[in-house]
Parts: structure tokens; sequence; C-alpha cells
């Protein structure tokens, strides 16, 4: 026990007076999440882009502010000049197929003309016209806020409110300015979320990713290498307490990591993710045994510091392009699926916005264990097989 | 004198290469053994079975009186202490706190200020391992070998990179060890170190022991003849030269090899006088531990 806690004090310390480490620990994944923030969440505001929207006309009154509306959108979507979305009409009895379109990906956003519409704009105007109180008439939008094109076309659409009411004020002669969007949000928990909200998550999923590969992989090849564990060998210590003294020093890490990053992301990034989950947080721990696993095969498999640091970005990015940390992942080739399916990233990011009630994991929760328990049990027993040869 | 281990027949395979075919050690209380042999000699093999490291394949090992089954258990590692070659330390951490971590793995250590002193670090104690010298270095790797006050201590190639200064405080810091009555097993590539250190020698290859004595035995017996090399102001007559036996002529001098220095020298003092040669130069050549290693292995010390 005493060894233990040497262990783990020592190593402890000897990172965190390492100013390199601190900041590739603490202060990179910080700075990541500002500079992504910064630099995507405005993405397709400005410049050209084409989102495919379905429309949906429910209404069938004898008013025709509904077809106005309909109108409306055509002359702003291609081809027209200037458009800046493809407009597709179908049909009120495809509306769960269209709603299917846009949770898989195929289409941007679905917006409906509810069938109440005609009679509550005419009900508006009538009232608005006696001076009386009324209610906003509402589109129902479905979108999918964890895919960026999908909340951009639910901002586009939003935005397309003003220019419909102008044209019933110049058409009708009335301003009626209480046109609103109803959002239906689909995947999501706590509503439509941010930029922000959609990478906090995967930003805690690679801290304690990177900090797996950086302060677990180079480390023990060091400690390998520099003849360290030889030197432990030869005295009485026991195997555990490095192991354990160890692995608890970067789960530690990985701990304030955590913190650091979840306070930033909330109170100064005004993150809407729920740092308090319980959940969110053993599963966070259960990230960090992988990850630190993962890390002790790396530094186990090669045989320097410098293969590991190369290895380590071999293995770094691709994970954590194909984890759909930064952009949401759709319509992928099928050799791309197959490693995002292999990717113990990809179900710690959708378990940790599921914890975080920033959206529904698109993979069962179970999957999300079991996949990364496989890559601990296999980066386990490839290292202390490694181990064991290296002992004979 | 008390043994403190005892190696018989000690084998070792590595799939079909048979690294060690059966090793002879006896090493005894208080003296400092030196174990010597060219690169793939079965060296690094033989220490680091009786470190603890590798298990050991055939043989016997007895360590304090214990026979050792497998590997090395904890309580002869209670009692012995390992400086490897070029051991690193942990980043970022002063030498205090290493020796307390090595400290910790012992159940009955020493406190980290007394190892400091012992080793003469004091003015080091609160510094960074980063900005140690290769001397300090090398002390604090001692330190921690230090820490459980063991009765043995394997200290591999202790002196290597180390400035002749340096080298000689760790050399000062072996035979103090010494003194205290501890057990030095030391192996090293260099020769003059071994042959100022060590009490007894083995020196192995290919495998196997193939001389173990004193230094001054080891070289008696194999280090081969002593040269005198003289010249003289004039060349003397052929009749006079072949008054010396087993002379050889190099160049513009003489060589004679002898087995008893001290006679032969006699012997050519009288020759000068009795021939009224004038010597204007003279030197000894006496073999060296290198000169046993050739001899046995066929192999330079560093080969």
């Amino acid at each position: 026990m005493k060894a233990f806690w040497k262990f783990f004090k020592f190593h402890l310390l000897s990172d965190l007076r390492n100013r390199r480490s601190i900041f590739w620990v603490i202060i990179f994944p910080i700075l990541l999440l500002v500079l992504l923030v910064l630099a995507f969440s405005n993405l397709g505001m400005q410049g050209s882009m084409n989102f495919n929207v379905i429309l949906i006309n429910e209404s069938g009154s004898n008013f025709d502010f509904s077809n106005k509306v309909v109108q409306v959108l055509k002359s702003m979507s291609f081809p027209n000049k200037g458009a800046v979305f493809t407009l597709t009409v179908m049909d009120p009895s495809q509306k769960s197929q269209a709603i299917e379109k846009i949770l898989y990906g195929q289409d941007d956003i679905l917006v409906v003309i509810p069938q109440d519409f005609d009679q509550s704009i005419a009900r508006m105007i009538l009232l608005s016209k006696m001076g009386l109180k009324f209610f906003p008439v509402s589109l129902e939008t479905y979108y999918v806020p964890n895919r960026a094109s999908s909340a951009l076309a639910q901002g586009m659409i939003s935005g397309l409110t003003s220019q419909i009411n102008t044209f019933f004020s110049k058409t009708l002669g009335q301003s009626i300015k209480n046109i609103t969007v109803n959002s239906k949000i689909l995947g999501e928990i706590m509503g439509s979320p941010s930029y922000t909200d959609f990478v906090t998550p995967g930003i805690l999923v690679i801290a304690s990713f990177t900090t797996g590969l950086i302060l677990v992989a180079p480390k023990l090849s060091f400690l390998r290498y520099g003849k360290v564990l030889k030197k432990y060998s030869t005295t009485p210590m026991s195997p555990p307490s490095f192991f354990f003294g160890f692995t608890f020093s970067r789960i530690i890490i990985m701990i304030i990591q955590y913190l650091g990053l979840a306070i930033f992301a909330v109170f100064v990034m005004e993150a809407r993710v729920d740092i308090f989950s319980i959940q969110a947080f053993l599963y966070y721990l259960f990230s960090c045994a992988v990850y630190t696993a993962m890390g002790f095969a790396i530094g186990m498999a090669v045989s320097s510091a410098v293969a590991v640091s190369a290895l380590s970005s071999v293995v770094n990015l691709p994970l954590e392009f194909l984890a759909g940390i930064y952009f949401p992942l759709f319509n992928l080739p099928w050799y791309i699926k197959i490693f995002v399916y292999a990717n113990p990233l990809w179900y710690a990011t959708n378990a940790m916005r599921e914890f975080l009630r920033v959206s529904q994991s698109p993979t069962p929760m179970w999957m999300n264990f079991f996949v990364p328990a496989i890559w601990f049990g296999v980066s386990m027993t490839f290292a202390l097989l490694k181990k064991s040869i290296e002992r004979a | 004198m008390e043994k403190v281990l005892e190696v018989r027949n000690l084998k070792k395979r590595y799939g079909r290469f048979e690294a060690l075919k059966g090793i002879d050690i006896d090493l005894y209380k208080g003296e400092i053994f030196g174990f010597l042999g060219p690169n793939g000699a079965g060296k690094t093999t033989t220490v680091e079975i009786l470190e603890g490291l590798r298990k050991a394949g055939e043989g016997e090992i007895t360590f304090f009186g214990h026979k050792i089954h497998g590997q090395t258990p904890s309580f002869v590692k209670e009692r012995i202490g390992v400086v490897l070659q070029e051991t690193r330390f942990l980043d970022h951490l002063k030498v205090k706190e290493v020796i307390e971590l090595f400290a910790s793995f012992f159940k009955n250590a020493k406190s980290p200020e007394e190892i400091i002193k012992m080793v003469q670090i004091e003015e080091k104690a609160e510094d960074f391992t980063d900005n140690l010298s290769g001397g300090q270095r090398q002390r604090l790797a001692i330190a921690t070998a230090l820490v459980n006050d063991p009765d043995i201590i394997f200290l591999d190639e202790p002196t290597v990179g180390l400035d002749p200064q340096s080298r000689e405080s760790v050399w000062q810091l072996v035979r103090d060890l010494k003194k205290s009555g501890k057990t030095v097993f030391l192996t090293t590539h260099y020769m003059e170190e071994a042959q100022t250190l060590c009490d007894r020698i083995s020196i192995i290859d290919r495998g196997r022991i193939v001389a173990s004595d004193t230094p001054k035995n080891l070289i008696r017996k194999y280090g081969g003849k002593s040269e005198i090399d003289f010249m003289c102001a004039e060349l003397p007559s052929k009749s006079i030269i072949e008054e010396l036996r087993s002379v050889d002529v190099v160049d513009d001098h003489f060589r004679i090899e002898t087995d008893d220095i001290t006679t032969t020298l006699e012997g050519l003092v009288e020759w000068s006088k009795r021939n009224s040669v004038k010597i204007t130069d003279i030197s000894l050549v006496e073999p060296t531990l290198e000169d046993v290693f050739l001899t046995l292995t066929g192999r330079g010390l560093r080969d």
C-alpha cells in the first residue's frame, strides 16, 4: 500500500510539474473547444450552401394563406436566383417517411404547414382588425440539431419567417408579424443544442483519450526503455502497486481535465450540458480506463518514445475524426462505416452526449459499453502478454 | 569466509539458443567480485537472473543459504540492491523524492536523508533529477540501491559515460561499500576498473565461465609474458647480442619476453656491464586483463 501511494503521488507530481503535459492535457482541450466553437458555430450562415428542405402542406381549407407560404418557399428555392435550398414538396400522407429522411440525413429539414394554419391566420387577421388579442401562428419544422446541416437549415427556416411576414404584409395589406416556427426536434433530449453543446461531450472524450495516449503510452515507453521498470522489478515492489498507482495518477489527471473542461464549457462557453450527471461522470471514468489500457498497449508495443508519438498520432487522428466529435457523421460509404462501428471514441461520444443530456445516442447504450470494453480487454491482454514474454 | 551467493550449473535457453551452458559462481561476504565477458557471452542473462529480472532455466541458485526456485523471491530482493547501467529517473522529481519512492518498496528502509548523506549528494537533495550531472545521477542510482541497506549490491557498468573525476568518485564509493562489509557484484567493460576494484574476477564466454581467480593470478596464468624493450647507444656485435637468450630486434630496439621481470632485468643490467653496452632507453610492458581476455576469448573486452 505504501508503494502504491508513493507511485500515485510521484507519478502525479511528475506530470503536474511538467508544463508540456499541463498544456496538452489541460489547456489544449480548452483551446480546442474555443477554436472549434469560434470556427464552426456560424458555419453556413454566410456564403453559399444548399440545404434539402421537404415541405408538407397539411392545410386543406378554402383560405389560401398556406399556398402563399408554399409560394414564398418555392420562390426562394432552387433554381431561383439567390436560392439557398432545394425544396421537395411531399404529400401529408408521406409525413412519417419525410421524418425518417430527416432522421437519417437524406434531407435536412421538414417544414409542415399544419392543418389549422389557414383558419388560424384568418382568425388572427380578424382579431387584429378588431384590436383584440391573438396568438401567433406556427409553422412546424422537424430537424436534427445533432447534425450541423440540419441545425443550420433550421436557423435558415426561422430566418425566413420574417420574409413570409413581409410577404403577407404586402399582399394582404395587413401587417402580421406573428408567424413563428414551432420546432420539433428529432433525436434530441434537451432541445436544440448549439455547436458548443454538440462539441463539448466530444471534447471531453478527446481530452481523456489524448491523456491516455500522451501520459500513458510515452511515459510507459520511457519507463521501459529508461530501464526504470527494470529497476523497480529488482526490488520487492509488487507489480500491482505500480500498475494501480500509475493508472490512478493518470485517472486523477483525467478527472481534473473533466472538471476544468466542463466548468469552462458551461460557465464560459455557455454550453448546455448536464455537468452534474453522475452517469456521465461514471461513463467518463469507464472511458478513462479504456484509454489508459490503450495507452498501455501502445507503450508496450513500440520501442521508443519517438515511435510511441508517431503511433499515437496515427491512432489519434482517424479515431477522432471518425467519432463524429467535430461534425456529425452521415452518408458514409460502407468501408468507412466499418471503422466508425469499431471506433471506441464514437461510442463514447454517443454515450456522453446522451448522459450529458445533449442528444440521444444513435447507438444502443449497451453497445456504448460493450465495444469500448472489448478495446479495454484486448489492449490489456496484449500489454500483459508482451510484458510476460519480455520477462521470460 | 561466509558465502552469500552460490550458483551451480546455471543454464538458460532462448528458443534454440543456449545462452548459459552451466555457470558456477561463488560470492563471499565483503568482497568485490568482477564479472567480465564480451558482448553476447551470457553476462547480462546471468546478472538479470540473479537480480530477479529473468527466470532461471536449469541449475541451482542459493542466496544467503536459501535455495531459489524460479524467480528471485521477495525476501532475497529485500537483501540485494541493484544499479543498472544508465538508469533514468522520473522527470520533474527531486532527488529526495526519488529515494523516498524506492524506500517505499522495502520493509526496512533507511531514511532518505541517511542515504543521501551516504552517497554524498546532500547539496543536491532538493534538486530535480533532470539537473544532475552524470556523476551525480550515478550516485543517485547507487543511493536507490542502498535504501534497503543490502548485503549484496549488483553494479552493472557503474561508470559508463562518466568523466575521470566522476569515475574516481564512484570507485571510492564502491570501496567504501566494501569497507562497510557489503558484497559487490560488479560487471564492467573497463579493464582498469576491474583490475583496480575487484578482489576476484570470473570471465564468461559463450555461456561458460572460462576462468575465475584474483586479477593478479588471472594475469599471471593467462596474460602471457611481460616484455622489456630497450635501446642501445651503439649496435652491439652479433655475438654479444646472442648472449641474451630469446631477444628480438624490432626496428632500432630490442625486445625480450619474460615470465620473470626481476630476474630478467638483473640479467640485462649484468649483460650491459659485462659487455660495456650503453642502454639508452628501457621500458616494461606488463600483461593486463585485456591480454587475459584475448587469450581466453579471442576477443577484446569491448568487442
